[in-house]
């Protein structure tokens, strides 16, 4: 079958203006690093950048997801969803408003506190790493939209 | 003002036409009448007078227009319209055709204009017959006096009044 | 007749200046008389117009040295965006009072309208009515309306104010006060929010009447006393601050005297985050209750009746941004025991000191982590633990197409044991390993699919090899650590535990193949399909529970998810235990989403209880929906049911009518509380626009709880209200 090598996934852009929320949030950290990595130059101002990613939301959730007969909480379910959009100088969209929502459900024992409070942290770090991923594939099939 | 009835009232014009017989004068080119401290003027004027001596005036111009001192009060009253009729008898000026009066700076604007200088009444009103459903033609601008009304304090909320006054 | 009451004012796109110099008054009429300097007599489709104020009339007087106008005959008067329509109008445009009997008025920000018996006007913002009515429906369906002896409409400060107020709601008055004030506007202002009728199991019926205090533009407060009446009155105060450099909030409920168990119960939560010089970030989470089943007997919603152990934690941590960053944190528990259920209480850190790096070294990568804490409890053996982690990482080939990637590091932990050290744990310990992985991945992509041209199809092999030497830890305490679930998260993590007290002695290679569809257009990914499995050439010696079967082959772990279209998603994970030949954690959800605000998700859980926790085996069916109904009607269920307990472990619903100008919404609600215990309640709200502000309401929650529910609407005032069922 057609399967081969991945090639150079190239990102359709030099330049790129990242524009967060919050500047030290480990997410946004992860981001920079990894576009960096895939030779991307991160400018300063908007101004400076071909195109601007812009995170308009960060929502790391922990809801419920199955509550045990004796009250307690058997499960959570941990979900991080962003909500990004990329667009050029000229406001046109190179990748429309979207989001992307990511989940990992995890039983909880109310016996191992503080056990399952890393494993909390263990997990929305392979989150936030599965997030970046997942936004540099998406940029890397960003292009000029057509304005409808 | 009110001595101006008694004044001697003087006309000048280009041309003049005198028809005694019939007690008619017209006069026509930059017309201008005089009496006292009213003054109108005009392309024409035709001049009547009656059999006690009484003139009246019909004044046409682009527009004709008139000033006169008010009584006692050191402010002149000024007004056009494409006719103006005079009569000294009873000081009662009319004015038709996009009528305009001016009185300290408050304006009037109608088709059709009565001033009584006796009393100072006026009287505007639009040719069309009266509620014909259209907005009105007659305008008024009134200027405020000239202090300025307090700017108005920061709302306070003021307990509501339990009793409402009646003006 | 062009002054019909249905015309809308018009909408000064400006605000009009507020007049400090007077300015000219213009008028028209059909005829207009006038006097020596004093009167201007209008009559006949008068309009007089100054700049912000328009009065229509059939006959108007204005009185110029006093400014005053008196006008009658089918009077409107438009100012400040409000119309008031009556017979008569007097106003003296030099104070701008005025009064005008019988008035009919529309508030023209929010269409608020009514008629009264007469209008006292103080100034452009300050009208008082007397024997007046009030409501925001749309005219020909008046819904709700307030009726008042006296109501003060306050623009300036966006408060009405009414006094002995009848409230009635489709006919049928049911709210009478002597006094009440409401917010003109949906900005963020004091007043009543919905209020709550409700039934409990626990509390009987029940009546919330919560009170927004807008303090400040950053500070607010919510009070929503809860009359119970098996229990008595429950006061829940919540007061939130925003600050440029700190922001928290602080929470008191208090029940001075709980008729039930005679006691006074309360809950105190305090959460606190400030910017400190220096990047310093600093934080407190402090929650104090002060009975074991105060949120059992007293909280309506899940999230909170099923807390065990309430964190009260102190944070310190620096962060320039940089390659590295510290933490310091005391933390402790206040565990809520259940007689039925004894919980062991938690290790108290106090404190813990972290220090992680993270440094590029050539291509590489140097991570260090670091640790000190000094654990102490009531019973077990206290201690303090210094844990040190260098690791340097090497990517040999790191192309998109392939990655190998070794690392080694050397974790060496000191112990020094403390009081209560019954087990005669000996007083200093260390224990130090290398820890040797080497991660590898090759990736292929496939441009046409099978079955669909636009789709991207990608092969993802992974070889994951760790080897940790053995270490006999069978002296050390326990203190964080636990038996980490076997997930895709855990396998490729170096450590089978999670937590520092252990490091599970490992010869091992995880192999995993993804294999994902891409959607050639957005890059979005549309099915994911995960095989994985670890092969072990040693049996673990180091463990904490009775490992199940010894085999070098571990549970096969599979998973599937796609998302075919907008409307269909799915989601499943089994996890297979060959040696056994047995599942022993499988889960399955489907999820129907035809457009935003319809949503159905169906799911089967099952867990082996393994660690046989009592009742820590899952198997579970669950069912929620958010689906429009009929006409305005909203509904949102969820449930949740355990199989081999037959029983209904959760079960809420909610139903909502939403009419333009009021909604009326209704929960019933019923979750397992205890093994033996259940929490049911049944909760009203109505809320009618315009008069109560929206706030939280009992719906929200268990919106919240369904997976991929929209966010319908939003209320107005989206700053995040104090959920009272938080």
């Amino acid at each position: 079958c057609g399967f081969h090598l991945r090639g150079q996934a190239k990102l359709p852009f030099e330049t790129l203006y990242l524009q967060v929320p919050n500047e030290y949030s480990p997410l946004a950290q992860e981001l920079r690093n990894s576009l960096v990595s895939n030779g991307i130059k991160l400018a300063k101002k908007s101004g400076e950048a071909q195109v601007v990613l812009q995170i308009v939301r960060e929502l790391p959730e922990k809801k419920i997801l199955t509550l045990g007969g004796s009250g307690r909480v058997l499960e959570y379910q941990l979900l991080y969803s962003v909500s990004l959009r990329l667009y050029d100088q000229q406001q046109n969209d190179w990748l429309p408003a979207q989001e992307i929502v990511i989940h990992r459900d995890f039983p909880w024992d109310d016996t191992q506190v503080l056990a399952k409070q890393q494993e909390e942290v263990l997990l929305n770090e392979n989150m936030r790493s599965d997030l970046v991923q997942q936004i540099i594939r998406r940029l890397s099939f960003a292009k000029l939209r057509a304005q409808e | 003002e009110r001595a101006d009835r008694n004044q001697p009232m003087y006309l000048d014009a280009n041309t003049v036409n005198i028809d005694d017989a019939k007690q008619i004068s017209i006069f026509e080119g930059n017309v201008r009448l005089i009496q006292g401290t009213l003054m109108i003027t005009g392309d024409k004027i035709v001049v009547t007078e009656t059999a006690a001596g009484d003139k009246h005036g019909t004044v046409t111009g682009k527009p004709a227009q008139f000033r006169q001192k008010r009584e006692g009060v050191d402010e002149i009253i000024e007004g056009n319209g494409q006719r103006i009729e005079y009569d000294t008898q009873n000081e009662f000026l009319e004015l038709f055709g996009e009528a305009s009066m001016k009185r300290s700076n408050d304006e009037v604007h109608g088709d059709h204009i009565t001033y009584d200088s006796k009393t100072e009444i006026f009287h505007v009103d639009s040719s069309r017959t009266p509620n014909s459903g259209q907005r009105g033609r007659v305008r008024a601008v009134i200027q405020p006096r000239n202090e300025s009304i307090p700017a108005p304090t920061d709302p306070v909320s003021i307990r509501p009044s339990t009793s409402l006054g009646k003006p | 007749d062009e002054h019909a009451f249905v015309l809308k004012p018009t909408r000064s796109l400006l605000d009009l200046p507020k007049p400090t110099q007077a300015t000219p008054l213009f008028m028209y009429a059909d005829q207009i008389k006038g006097v020596k300097d004093s009167q201007f007599e209008a009559t006949g489709h008068v309009e007089m117009r100054r700049l912000g104020q328009r009065v229509w009339a059939d006959y108007l007087l204005y009185l110029q040295q006093s400014q005053e106008l008196h006008a009658t005959g089918s009077i409107r008067f438009d100012q400040n965006r409000n119309t008031l329509l009556g017979p008569e109008l007097h106003l003296n445009l030099k104070t701008g009072t005025g009064d005008m009997p019988h008035p009919r008025y529309n508030l023209g920000e929010t269409n608020a309208h009514g008629q009264a018996e007469s209008l006292h006007i103080a100034s452009r913002e300050n009208y008082t009515l007397s024997n007046a009515t009030y409501t925001t429906c749309s005219a020909d369906k008046e819904d709700w309306i307030l009726k008042a002896g006296t109501l003060n409409i306050n623009q300036g400060t966006q408060i009405g104010e009414a006094r002995d107020v009848t409230i009635s709601w489709l006919g049928v008055p049911f709210l009478y006060s002597p006094w009440m004030d409401f917010p003109l506007n949906s900005q963020r202002k004091s007043g009543f929010l919905g209020p709550v009728f409700g039934a409990t199991t626990k509390g009987g019926s029940e009546l919330t009447v919560p009170y927004y205090w807008n303090i400040a533009p950053n500070m607010d407060a919510t009070l929503a006393p809860r009359v119970m009446q098996k229990r008595g009155i429950l006061l829940n105060n919540e007061f939130r601050y925003l600050q440029p450099s700190y922001t928290g909030e602080v929470r008191l409920n208090v029940l001075p005297s709980d008729m039930l168990t005679k006691t006074s119960r309360t809950y105190f939560g305090l959460k606190h985050q400030q910017t400190l010089p220096a990047n310093l970030l600093g934080a407190i989470n402090y929650n104090y209750v002060s009975d074991d089943s105060y949120f059992r007997d007293l909280s309506d919603s899940i999230n909170s009746a099923s807390q065990i152990n309430l964190l009260r934690e102190g944070v310190l941590s620096y962060n320039d941004g940089g390659w590295w960053n510290a933490q310091m944190r005391v933390q402790r528990f206040q565990t809520l025991q259940d007689p039925a259920a004894l919980v062991v209480v938690p290790y108290h850190r106090t404190p813990q000191i972290s220090l992680n790096a993270l440094h590029p070294i050539a291509t590489g990568t140097f991570k260090f982590n670091s640790e000190f804490v000094d654990f102490s409890h009531p019973t077990a053996v206290n201690g303090q633990r210094v844990v040190l982690y260098p690791s340097i990482s090497y990517p040999l080939i790191s192309s998109p197409g392939v990655f190998v990637t070794p690392k080694i590091g050397f974790h060496s932990t000191t112990y020094s044991m403390g009081a209560n050290n019954a087990a005669q744990l000996p007083a200093n310990q260390t224990r130090s390993l290398p820890i040797i992985s080497l991660d590898s991945g090759l990736f292929f992509d496939q441009e046409t699919s099978l079955w669909n041209p636009n789709y991207i199809q990608t092969l993802e092999p992974r070889a994951y090899f760790v080897h940790i030497p053995y270490r006999d830890q069978s002296r050390l305490p326990v203190f964080d650590t636990a038996q980490a679930g076997f997930n895709f998260d855990q396998i490729f993590s170096e450590n089978r535990f999670i937590g520092s007290d252990r490091v599970g002695d490992a010869n091992q290679v995880t192999t995993a193949l993804t294999s994902r569809l891409l959607d050639r257009e957005s890059g979005e990914e549309r099915m994911r399909f995960i095989l994985g499995q670890r092969f072990s050439s040693i049996s673990p010696k180091v463990n904490l529970t009775i490992p199940t079967g010894t085999t070098n082959k571990s549970d096969i772990l599979l998973g599937f998810s796609a998302r075919a279209s907008r409307t269909w998603s799915m989601d499943s994970l089994l996890q297979y235990n060959p040696s056994l030949a047995r599942n022993e954690l499988f889960n399955a959800s489907a999820r129907y989403q035809p457009e935003p605000g319809k949503v159905l998700n169906f799911g089967y859980r099952f867990m082996r209880n393994t660690l046989n926790i009592p009742n820590n085996f899952i198997d579970h069916i669950n069912v929620s929906a958010q689906w429009p109904l009929y006409g305005r009607w909203g509904s949102v269920v969820r449930t949740n049911f355990s199989l081999h307990e037959n029983r209904l472990v959760e079960g809420l619903a909610g139903l909502e009518y939403n009419q333009d100008c009021w909604t009326i919404r209704m929960v019933a609600q019923r979750f397992a509380v205890s093994t033996a215990q259940a929490s049911t309640g049944f909760f009203l709200q109505l809320e009618l626009n315009g008069l109560v502000k929206v706030g939280p309401d009992p719906l929200q929650t268990l919106r919240q709880s369904i997976p991929g529910y929209t966010k319908t609407n939003q209320p107005p005032n989206s700053a995040s209200l104090p959920n009272l069922y938080d």
